[in-house]
């Protein structure tokens, strides 16, 4: 939980602020050279418009609290969408909140924004409270978020509140799953034990429910039925694939052969295959479903950089 | 649906109307043609806006260069049209162009800004031609419209328009305090930056230091006030209020000037009797000349005097002049020169040769001067001659027809008339001009003074008495000086819906009041609020003696105070609803806030119990006993223990985490 305290929220005119502040200055002058007393009066009156706004301005954001981002893994490519769930001490509706991911330029003491990675949340709607971030991904691997900005020119536009979200979210970017080549038929597998793997095609008993088991395996008649959750087990009659690093040899380059086997891994899962991956010293083993999936894709997004 | 660039449909009118009120007032100042040109360019933009018509983007280079060169055109036609001298109303039609081209050519954000601004500086314009009450209420409502135009565009679409403007009057009414402070106490420079605009600001009304016999008639029905006067002590009676201005000494047989006496020195005014203080509020009528009680002994050190005491300011009265004087009804005025001697004896020579005779006969028959005034009182007070505000045109000699023919005239002819009979018998005289009578406004304690009461008298100058005033109007119409022109005009034009006494009158009349005296205090607080003003309202608060500087930090310090109590509404929590337990936890959640333990939506209050004992040991077991008793009064079937959470809540004080 980060909570914007008054501390940490920072006001400054912006560039319309500073705009107004001259057009009071001008009002001003005209006062006093004409002795104009309602001509003074207009131009506390905006004096007083610059007080109230940075107070409106600055509650806009003070006392919202960060509760948490979520990012779910996604493929290079596609863009990653953070969610920043947002909670309210005060319950108060928020206004135009801008979100900015700032970069820290190289060698200088100071942020930048960056040009992707900015989201606009015209009011918070607390619950959820939750605003997304999207950020486009172009290399697999660790996504971090950064330095974010949360920030507000509302209600007058005339000045800007900001404030910096203590975070440390990333986002895993699995290889774009794209290759040409046709899917190695790797039935033997590297331990050759293919003879006794789950597979999809026959019956093979019923064993209790582990979370991550897919849910297309579920025995729902006996769930039904009031029993506990049991999960079919099936006995593949082709058994187990191997996705293989070699087999991706002939592509020369190590992100190509990463895409290759990311792809092969979706045409294997949406298929319900069991497989198993098989990388210079690593080696998953064969099983399938959304919790293989996902070790097999996060182990090729974390594969170590050329 | 967008306007063009990121400013929409709706925000675009809300920028429109508000420049548009705040030009409004203007219209009939500007040269004709610039208001159509501007409802052109809105129109234009508007329509636009809606996609009927084609707006000057880049993209349609013909159309925008077009513009362009219209542009270039209109500003070359203002700087002609007001031979390139930049003054109050060559501002005004520039900016009016300005912003009609702006709200053209709008497209970034940044344009809107520059929009609105541009409208609230119009709303200062206006001030510089008028700073009435209504005025004053009327731009504050188009300040409250730009404003929530800026609102409308920071604000989200989904946020109604009256949402916005309720927002725009809540900032705008927030921003008083602020105001109110700042107008208080901003240290106010004294005199202009630079030069003063011209003298065209202020239509001269009123009095004038000539007299020609019919001039006077058209100040006798003008309610316009000349001036107010607010006396410290007592009031004198309504018989002696004379407000003398310029004394006239030549005449050419029909016109009445000041001549070129001489004025300097002081004139030796010996009171008798009691003195009335007063303070004295002078409508601009572009004169130097100044208004008192006659007769006056002691004044402002700006406030010069004649030897004939006429009072004068430095400089021609442009803006509401304030100034105290002090002056006995009752007093002698000895002092005659030779100069004035003879000046106060001179005839045109050859005019008004019936008068002249008149005046020989009764300079022959009385034995003094005393009895030929009363000769000549008694003629005006007997029967041919009326007093009206509607009298004969005088086309031969003036006097001799007033006198003998037509008989029926107002103050000035009877001033005239009688200065006149007394020069002819060697009697000195001379016109003087001013006020008589007022209206005393019991609301807020002053006298208002109308041109209407504008009044002409006579002084004589009698041996061993001095200058002595008569005033022949009152021989003739004794109501004029006892009831004020006012009613007497009434009377005269037979209104029969306000007759003078009747109760429709009455409410008419002290609605009437009211409204003046509130635009007294308008003038008194608002528009005079001179450095003087600001050093007396100091000194009443106790703060005397402070300069520039002191004021800038009391207006710091204050200006703070007000931020803070302002801060303290904006932020306060609303009470949460619900019942006293549900109250006393809420209170422990907005606690644990504050150390930066916020309770997810989706916790229960065990599961957020565990979560802060697992986060800061220390509040652990507070919190646990907290969400038990809370949980055991919400959810359990005999609910106890209410008192014991309130306890709880109240001595937990959750500091600051300690690592």
């Amino acid at each position: 939980m980060d909570l914007l305290d008054r501390k940490r929220v920072y006001i400054f005119p912006s560039r319309a602020g500073a705009m107004f502040l001259g057009v009071i200055g001008l009002m001003l002058i005209g006062a006093i050279n004409y002795d104009n007393a309602l001509a003074y009066i207009l131009a506390f009156l905006l004096v007083g418009l610059v007080f109230t706004a940075m107070l409106h301005t600055w509650r806009n954001l003070a006392g919202l609290a960060l509760a948490e981002v979520e990012v779910e893994p996604v493929f290079a490519g596609a863009p990653a969408r953070f969610k920043f769930r947002f909670v309210d001490g005060d319950q108060r509706p928020r206004h135009a909140l801008r979100l900015r991911r700032l970069l820290k330029r190289r060698g200088a003491g100071w942020w930048r924004p960056l040009v992707d990675g900015t989201a606009e949340c015209a009011t918070l709607e607390l619950p959820p409270g939750q605003v997304v971030m999207q950020v486009l991904t172009t290399r697999r691997g660790w996504l971090s978020l950064g330095r974010v900005e949360l920030s507000s020119r509302y209600p007058l536009g005339i000045l800007r509140a900001w404030a910096y979200l203590r975070q440390d979210a990333r986002c895993l970017v699995y290889p774009a799953p794209t290759g040409a080549l046709p899917l190695a038929s790797g039935r033997a597998g590297a331990g050759g034990e293919g003879a006794d793997g789950a597979g999809v095609d026959d019956f093979a008993g019923l064993r209790p429910y582990v979370a991550g088991d897919s849910l297309r395996s579920v025995h729902w008649k006996a769930a039904a039925r009031g029993e506990a959750l049991l999960v079919k087990q099936l006995r593949g009659g082709g058994g187990t694939r191997w996705l293989r690093w070699q087999d991706t040899a002939t592509l020369g380059d190590v992100e190509a052969q990463l895409s290759q086997l990311a792809q092969w891994i979706l045409m294997l899962d949406a298929s319900g295959e069991r497989y198993g991956v098989e990388l210079p010293h690593l080696v998953l083993e064969p099983d399938a479903g959304p919790v293989q999936r996902a070790r097999a894709l996060r182990a090729l997004a974390l594969w170590p950089r050329a | 649906m967008t306007a063009g660039g990121g400013i929409t449909v709706r925000e675009l009118w809300w920028a429109a109307a508000g420049v548009a009120l705040a030009l409004a007032p203007h219209v009939t100042r500007l040269p004709p043609l610039l208001p159509l040109i501007f409802v052109a360019l809105l129109a234009w933009r508007l329509l636009g806006a809606h996609g009927k018509v084609r707006l000057p983007d880049r993209e349609h280079r013909l159309l925008w260069l077009a513009t362009q060169v219209g542009a270039v055109a209109l500003f070359v036609a203002i700087y002609a049209r007001y031979q390139g001298e930049l003054g109050r109303d060559a501002g005004v039609a520039l900016l009016c162009g300005l912003i009609g081209l702006k709200l053209l050519e709008m497209k970034e954000p940044r344009d809107f800004y520059v929009a609105c601004f541009l409208a609230y500086f119009l709303v200062v314009t206006n001030f510089f031609y008028s700073q009435s009450i209504p005025t004053a209420f009327y731009l504050l409502g188009v300040t409250v419209l730009v404003t929530t135009a800026l609102v409308r565009f920071n604000s989200p679409a989904a946020l109604g328009d009256l949402a916005c403007l309720r927002l725009g009057a809540r900032l705008v009414a927030e921003s008083v305090p602020v105001m109110v402070l700042c107008f208080v106490l901003f240290p106010r420079l004294p005199g202009p930056l630079w030069g003063m605009p011209g003298a065209d600001d202020s239509a001269v009304t009123g009095l004038s230091d000539q007299m020609e016999i019919g001039r006077i008639a058209h100040l006798g029905t003008s309610d316009e006030i000349a001036f107010r006067v607010a006396f410290e002590g007592e009031r004198p009676r309504a018989r002696d209020l004379y407000w003398r201005g310029p004394v006239l000494w030549n005449t050419d047989g029909r016109r009445w000037e000041a001549g070129s006496i001489a004025r300097e020195g002081a004139a030796a005014v010996i009171p008798r009797g009691p003195r009335y203080r007063y303070e004295v509020l002078l409508e601009p009528h572009g004169e130097r000349w100044l208004l008192g009680l006659d007769a006056v002994t002691a004044g402002d050190a700006s406030v010069r005097s004649s030897r004939a005491l006429e009072l004068s300011a430095r400089q021609p009265v442009r803006r509401r002049a304030r100034y105290t004087l002090e002056s006995a009804t009752e007093y002698s005025l000895p002092d005659i020169t030779p100069e004035e001697r003879q000046a106060a004896l001179a005839l045109p020579p050859g005019a008004h040769p019936r008068t002249r005779e008149l005046a020989a006969r009764w300079r022959a028959a009385a034995a003094n001067d005393r009895e030929v005034i009363k000769r000549a009182l008694a003629r005006f007070a007997a029967a041919p001659y009326t007093y009206t505000l509607t009298p004969p045109l005088l086309d031969g000699d003036p006097i001799d027809q007033f006198l003998f023919d037509t008989e029926q005239g107002f103050c000035e002819h009877y001033a005239a008339a009688f200065v006149v009979l007394m020069r002819a018998s060697g009697i000195p005289a001379r016109v003087v001009t001013g006020y008589q009578g007022g209206e005393y406004n019991g609301v807020s304690d002053y006298m208002l003074v109308r041109q209407r009461d504008a009044h002409a008298w006579a002084e004589v100058h009698l041996p061993g008495e001095g200058w002595i005033r008569i005033d022949p109007t009152a021989a003739v119409a004794p109501e004029r000086v006892s009831l004020g022109i006012g009613d007497l005009a009434r009377r005269e034009s037979a209104l029969p819906m306000l007759d003078g006494d009747s109760p429709a009158y009455e409410v008419w009349r002290s609605a009437r009041q009211l409204w003046d005296a509130a635009n007294y205090e308008w003038s008194q607080w608002v528009l005079g609020y001179t450095p003087q003003r600001q050093r007396d309202l100091l000194a009443r608060l106790g703060l005397d003696d402070m300069g520039a500087a002191e004021l800038a930090l009391a207006l710091t310090g204050a200006l703070g105070l007000a931020m803070g109590g302002l801060a303290v509404l904006l932020l306060r929590r609303r009470p949460t609803p619900g019942t006293p337990a549900v109250r006393a936890y809420a209170a422990f959640c907005a606690r644990l806030a504050r150390v930066g333990l916020v309770r997810a939506p989706h916790e229960g209050p065990l599961e957020f119990a565990e979560r802060v004992a697992a986060t800061r040991a220390d509040l652990g077991v507070a919190a646990r006993e907290i969400a038990r008793l809370y949980t055991l009064l919400r959810y359990a079937d005999a609910p106890a223990g209410l008192e014991a959470l309130r306890q709880h809540v109240q001595s937990f004080r959750p500091g600051p985490p300690s690592s």
